[in-house]
């Protein structure tokens, strides 16, 4: 187990981050997310631990969203979209925006197909989708091929709203 | 056969078919020009939905422990559980790494991989590339086991008021195997505390890290409750402690971490710089 977290750290620590910094928008908050993960994994050793890892990362970032959404009720004044977005300069001005109509786009989602689509964006196969979903294998096709059509429709209806609002 | 349905083309381009699926589409394909445009078509919106997700990629490059970064003090449970999930992991990478340059004579309770059917190499340590290169670094970054040896005859007994172990005693005790130790940082001195034998070491500036590794058994169980109340897995779901009631001396910024890793307390005192526990990482990379 130990030297399968240790290879799994160096070839999923990564993922991970992609796959969280997708739900909770901030760098070092998925950074630190996934520490955690990796840290719950070393004690509690799961048996199928990359799936695991990715189960619980996702708990924990649907922990961190509801926290900040009972703050943010509380918090009224913070007038920005997220309390940790932190707009550094016009060099990041358009990655910002990018991101910010691939996060639109991605909420517009199923929360199963927004799953399913970060969870093979991230990695992994059909089998352990299915696994840590619910959903039979046969179904990760099927699921996987309407996200990405409506991802890819959403987005660019993100995209015509914003030329018109030029 | 049928038409290809839209799930099984994109099985098909994520290469999640199995052979015998993917022998049959593939023959489907070549007799039907239908199944092959709507295969393009497909494609085409698999690798469009990748690009759009790729503009969402963290904007900095992803590090798992290293560089300076413009970090913001982020509610303030944020350090603390990062250094604690960053030393969990370090500790026990380092106990693995110990293990394999030492010939295996790890703690079994805490390394022994659980049986698992599906992945059969488990059941063979295979240590990862980070291995050669941490067994090759300098002996100053790399506390060795005379270096932990030497400093056990030093060491002070706080609390128990009983005669400093020696190292073979406590090597002994340990069943002949090295205290736990987080590997890269510099030993400051070894110690019995009750039924746990303490290892402490110094990360940077004033922060010092101490393990506190127990036996196994019952003994050890009745030992931890009052410490374990002190600090509460986080595993479970609980922050990792901030303290500043302690059982040894806190330091100017009375700040403690703390979690369990097996039988062994990790706890981390002082002050925390937002970059220290990248720096660990790094070290033990």
């Amino acid at each position: 187990m130990a030297e399968d977290l240790a290879e799994l750290y160096r070839t999923t620590f990564h993922s991970l981050v992609r796959f969280l910094y997708r739900k909770v928008w901030d760098q070092e908050r998925a950074e630190d997310l996934a520490q955690e993960a990796f840290a719950r994994a070393v004690e509690h050793r799961p048996e199928r631990a990359k799936g695991w890892l990715f189960i619980v990362a996702a708990n924990m970032a649907r922990d961190e969203a509801r926290k900040t959404a009972r703050e943010r009720r509380h918090l009224t004044l913070l007038a920005r979209e997220s309390p940790d977005h932190t707009p550094s300069g016009a060099e990041t001005l358009e990655g910002d925006m990018e991101r910010a109509r691939v996060r639109q786009a991605l909420e517009q989602l199923a929360p199963r197909d927004r799953e399913v689509l970060l969870l093979w964006d991230s990695g992994l196969t059909y089998e352990e989708i299915a696994r840590h979903t619910g959903l039979a294998t046969g179904a990760v096709g099927t699921t996987l091929a309407r996200a990405r059509r409506r991802l890819v429709a959403a987005f660019e209806r993100t995209g015509d709203r914003a030329h018109a609002a030029r | 056969m049928p038409h290809v349905d839209e799930a099984t083309l994109h099985a098909y381009l994520d290469q999640q078919l199995e052979p015998r699926d993917r022998r049959d589409v593939e023959l489907h394909l070549q007799d039907c020009a239908t199944c092959r445009a709507q295969l393009e078509e497909e494609r085409a919106l698999s690798i469009r939905a990748a690009a759009i997700l790729e503009r969402a990629a963290p904007p900095r490059e992803i590090r798992a422990g290293t560089g300076p970064k413009p970090r913001r003090l982020w509610p303030s449970i944020r350090l603390p559980l990062a250094w604690a999930a960053t030393v969990t992991i370090a500790f026990v990478m380092g106990r693995y790494l110990e293990a394999g340059r030492i010939g295996g004579s790890l703690d079994q309770r805490m390394m022994t991989p659980a049986p698992s059917p599906s992945s059969p190499t488990t059941a063979t340590p295979r240590p990862p590339s980070t291995t050669a290169k941490t067994a090759a670094a300098p002996p100053r970054s790399q506390p060795n086991r005379d270096e932990l040896r030497a400093a056990a005859p030093r060491a002070a007994a706080p609390s128990v008021g009983a005669e400093p172990p020696s190292a073979a005693t406590m090597n002994a005790d340990m069943g002949a195997r090295e205290p736990a130790h987080v590997p890269g940082l510099p030993v400051l001195r070894t110690y019995a505390s009750g039924e746990a034998t303490v290892v402490e070491q110094q990360l940077e500036g004033g922060t010092v890290i101490r393990l506190y590794e127990y036996p196994p058994g019952p003994v050890a169980q009745a030992a931890r409750p009052t410490e374990r109340a002190a600090a509460p897995r986080a595993g479970a779901g609980a922050a990792p402690e901030v303290a500043t009631r302690s059982d040894a001396p806190a330091n100017a910024s009375g700040e403690r971490l703390a979690r369990y890793v097996g039988n062994t307390r990790v706890e981390i005192e002082g002050p925390v710089g937002s970059d220290s526990l990248e720096r660990l990482l790094e070290k033990v990379r």
